[in-house]
């Protein structure tokens, strides 16, 4: 079954709208804020990144350059060769002191270089550091930056990633190491092996200090997947904090998007080296940063969504209100008053609206007024029509020379029924006064009834008016009607022809005159039909001209006044007809 | 519409605004968020690797989790009094968590319990207290690590020989736990007989004097077990100047000195504790016990085994030999 539509207030409706809106917006402008701040917070984190990592990149390439060119001049030291070529030599004694105050005297200019060793080609400790202490027996082989350049027959420097300097005795610290084969410049032949280790605070110096972000860092690892440096190198040895260096090393892409560690890595090489350093940004850094931004937003569309809802009730209310007013002036008009008030301010349409439905009730007012008026005129048209058909001064001269013939001819019969005719007509065509006396209007009656007579001499009748009523005015042409219907209905056809009775009194402050017939009567069902409207069956039994008085009484005096009829069948009817009881007044003409 | 439905959907509005704003400020307040917390060690003495260790983890999470550490605690572990007072200090700075490495497992356990009562966080680091009255505990499965330390020395002296343990302070539990943990390891060894313990309390001297008088006294002794890295150097130093070779030494614990030892063979073998972990963790544990997030009550950092044969394994190394 279909729910049935109920219907809804304009305001509800602009204001669900409103609110449906809203909603819309403010989820949609959440999720576009959210990515787009996001992808752009990500997008300007990995350049801003780029760039940090490019220029860190520089920088270290630069202290390693700065490295390699110190190792270089140790290689290309005279002393140092001619020691490692020949130990033996006379002068071994002071050369080696030469080359140990020139090493011993870098490390001063140079705060990079925290020591330096150098071995003979029996890997033999040759120079270490005034500072520190050569274990004894130390095989050095078994450490990762001899391995790295064991198989080297050229100088090429080697950079080892961070490890523990495990040859000197009790100082074992963490260090990157350059180590680097010495050759003998003429014949290209290895004479021994130099180590320089990096002071890993400077590395720790120039990235420690890099912000990506609040909580990024950048962690540089070598080509073994080794730890060179982190910042929380501890955490990572420790086990405590991992790092994704199998997926730096196996990719080719500049960033990498750990999801689940929420992570970002931007992967670069660090120059003249096989050092990979790689930035590590927070994802939920950026997520936070992009949550802040739609919190904001929210706040904003809120804020606009506070202005907007106040501003559609506003408006609603501009809208309804004038239709509310408008719904009360019809509801007034509704209850019959066609004055209501609908002189209302509002939008164009509703004054529009309202004007029109103004103009049309004072319309539907006129017409009415014009109905009522034009009933009337109906009425009184309708005797006037009658009165205007007839030339009066024709017929009255017309009847006074049959009056004056049959006087000559001594008719006194013809005199007789002329004169009542005469009379009968000057009362019908009395023109412009409706309102009579009573005396004249039984006067019309009774000569009404003379002509009749004359026709139907079986016709008795018998006038019974008191003074006091014959000096009342009433309506004229009210009783003769009726008498002429009891006549034609009620005594014409009945072969014993009858008696209408007229008579006429007042009782209080009613005048009342009762029509009685012996004639015919009425059937039951014939009396029914007495005020029903113009049918041919009707218009036989008088129903026109009754029904004519009844509205002509009422027009006049109201309902409470009127005429009723009762009848039996083969008995007679009586036909009575009530009128206020009025003096005859000025204005009645 | 209505007046009423008006005014409840504009204050509706205007409180999702402050809801909305409050989320803001939560979550820019969210990352500046910094709590107060006070570390206190058994012993600040110099050269005590452990403590150095376990503090430079402490500060290294309280770098990373937000957290003003406070590092307090008295110059040995053997000074109760010192820890007590720093203890009582702590609790009167009203700080938001605590972290406590308890000298003496019953003296400070009233304290423990008078700083849960203040409604601070007390997470107890390495050595416990005798009753369980922390949100957590953090270090070593010490009982655990001495047995496995007393099964490689049964199993290195053939399971046959006298051994002698050199404990620090007995009110430490780390020091019962692991006497306890290395006789039950060495009872897997029906032969082997345990001569003594002996307490040399937090220092080397004493450690080296009690060693060289029991080597003295006792010529047939041919195992020792150091509970510590004091005791343990002292230990290795008494051995070293023994000359006896026979030895079969194990301990706790890696240091410069204890280092040299196991590549010269005077230590055969040591359980490498995660000082720096445990430092790191509690901290750790600290803010996740504050935040109410914590699920343990008992976080294990683990140990390893050094050997002069793995000792040239880069884990072992990285575990002996401290990043500085």
């Amino acid at each position: 079954m279909k729910k049935a539509r109920a219907p809804k207030r304009i305001s509800t409706i602009i204001i669900l709208c409103f609110s449906l809106f809203m909603v819309v917006i403010l989820i949609l402008m959440s999720v576009v804020s959210y990515y787009y701040s996001y992808e752009s917070m990500r997008g300007r984190t990995i350049s801003d990144t780029e760039v940090i990592l490019s220029q860190v990149g520089k920088n270290i390439g630069r202290y390693i350059s700065n490295i390699e060119s110190i190792s270089g001049i140790i290689n290309t030291n005279k002393d140092v060769m001619r020691y490692l070529e020949d130990p033996e030599a006379e002068d071994a004694g002071v050369t080696r002191a030469n080359f140990r105050n020139f090493l011993n005297y870098l490390p001063q200019i140079d705060k990079n270089i925290v020591s330096i060793f150098i071995f003979d080609k029996e890997n033999n400790p040759v120079y270490v550091p005034a500072t520190l202490r050569m274990k004894e027996n130390y095989d050095i082989t078994q450490d990762e930056w001899y391995r790295n350049v064991e198989d080297y027959v050229t100088d090429i420097p080697t950079l080892t990633g961070t490890q523990v300097r495990t040859m000197t005795q009790g100082d074992n610290p963490w260090v990157i190491s350059l180590s680097r084969r010495i050759l003998n410049a003429a014949t290209g032949e290895i004479i021994g092996t130099q180590l320089v280790e990096l002071n890993y605070s400077a590395i720790d110096d120039i990235l420690n200090d890099i912000n990506l972000g609040s909580k990024g860092y950048i962690f540089i690892v070598d080509a073994d997947g080794k730890m060179v440096y982190h910042p929380q190198l501890q955490l990572v040895y420790s086990g405590l904090k991992t790092e994704r260096v199998k997926d730096v090393l196996g990719t080719s892409d500049t960033t990498l998007e750990l999801r689940d560690e929420n992570k970002l890595y931007n992967i670069s090489d660090i120059p003249g080296t096989d050092f990979k350093m790689v930035g590590v940004t927070f994802l939920d850094e950026i997520v936070a940063s992009s949550r802040e931004m739609i919190t904001l937003y929210i706040i904003l569309t809120l804020l606009m969504a506070l202005a907007a809802f106040i501003g559609s009730v506003q408006m609603a209310r501009y809208v309804t209100k004038p239709l509310s007013r408008l719904e009360l002036a019809v509801n007034e008009v509704e209850q019959g008053n066609l004055d209501a008030n609908f002189a209302i301010r509002g939008t164009l349409e509703t004054e529009k609206f309202a004007a029109s439905l103004s103009s049309m009730i004072s319309n539907v007012k006129q017409l009415m007024e014009q109905i009522v008026a034009d009933q009337e005129m109906i009425r009184t048209s309708e005797l006037k029509a009658l009165q205007s058909q007839i030339n009066p001064h024709f017929l009255y001269n017309t009847l006074d020379t049959i009056v004056w013939i049959a006087e000559e001819s001594g008719s006194e019969k013809i005199k007789e029924i002329t004169v009542a005719l005469a009379n009968y007509f000057r009362i019908v065509l009395s023109s412009g006064k409706d309102i009579i006396s009573v005396r004249d209007e039984i006067e019309h009656v009774r000569n009404y009834l003379v002509i009749q007579k004359m026709r139907y001499e079986t016709l008795d009748y018998k006038i019974e008016v008191s003074e006091e009523a014959l000096a009342l005015t009433m309506p004229k042409l009210i009783l003769q009607p009726i008498v002429e219907n009891a006549i034609y209905h009620g005594i014409k056809n009945n072969p014993d022809g009858g008696t209408i009775w007229v008579r006429g009194f007042v009782d209080k402050e009613t005048l009342t005159f009762i029509i009685d017939d012996d004639g015919r009567g009425m059937r039951p069902h014939e009396l029914r039909r007495v005020f029903e409207p113009g049918r041919k069956s009707a218009v036989r039994h008088g129903g026109v001209a009754m029904r004519n008085i009844r509205e002509r009484i009422e027009l006049y005096y109201g309902t409470e006044y009127g005429i009723a009829v009762e009848s039996e069948y083969r008995k007679g009817t009586r036909v009575i007809v009530t009128l206020p009881a009025r003096k005859r007044t000025d204005q009645d003409g | 519409m209505a007046k009423k439905t008006f005014y409840i959907i504009i204050s509706l509005i205007i409180a999702g605004i402050f809801v909305t704003f409050g989320i803001f400020l939560v979550q820019k307040n969210a990352t500046n968020r910094v709590l107060d917390a006070t570390l206190i060690v058994k012993s600040r003495q110099p050269g005590f690797e452990f403590w150095e260790l376990l503090e430079k983890g402490a500060k290294e999470g309280a770098k990373e989790f937000g957290v003003n550490l406070t590092v307090d605690g008295a110059m040995s572990e053997e000074d109760t009094e010192g820890q007590v007072e720093a203890v009582r200090k702590a609790i009167a700075s009203a700080p938001d968590m605590i972290i406590l490495a308890a000298a003496d497992r019953d003296a400070l356990l009233p304290y423990a319990k008078e700083i849960r009562e203040k409604g601070i966080t007390l997470i107890i680091v390495d050595s416990g207290l005798s009753e369980n009255v922390e949100n957590c505990f953090v270090g070593t499965d010490n009982y655990e690590a001495a047995k496995r330390v007393g099964d490689a020395m049964g199993k290195a002296m053939d399971g046959k020989g006298r051994v002698a343990v050199i404990s620090h302070s007995p009110q430490a539990t780390t020091a019962q736990q692991r006497t306890a943990g290395f006789m039950r390891g060495i009872q897997n060894y029906p032969d082997m007989e345990i001569m003594g313990t002996y307490d040399i309390g937090d220092s080397t001297d004493r450690s080296y004097e009690t060693t060289s008088e029991i080597l003295r006294e006792n010529p047939d002794i041919t195992g020792l077990f150091a509970t510590n890295q004091i005791s343990a150097e002292g230990v290795s130093r008494a051995i070293k100047e023994s000359g006896r070779d026979d030895i079969y030494f194990y301990a706790f614990d890696s240091s410069t000195v204890q280092n040299e030892a196991l590549e010269n063979g005077i230590v055969d073998g040591f359980a490498v504790q995660m000082p720096f972990n445990m430092g790191y963790m509690a901290v750790q544990a600290a803010v996740e016990a504050y935040d109410g997030t914590l699920r343990t009550t008992n976080i294990d950092t683990g140990f390893a085994f050094a050997t002069k044969e793995n000792m040239c394994e880069e884990e072992i190394q990285k575990l002996i030999y401290p990043f500085v």
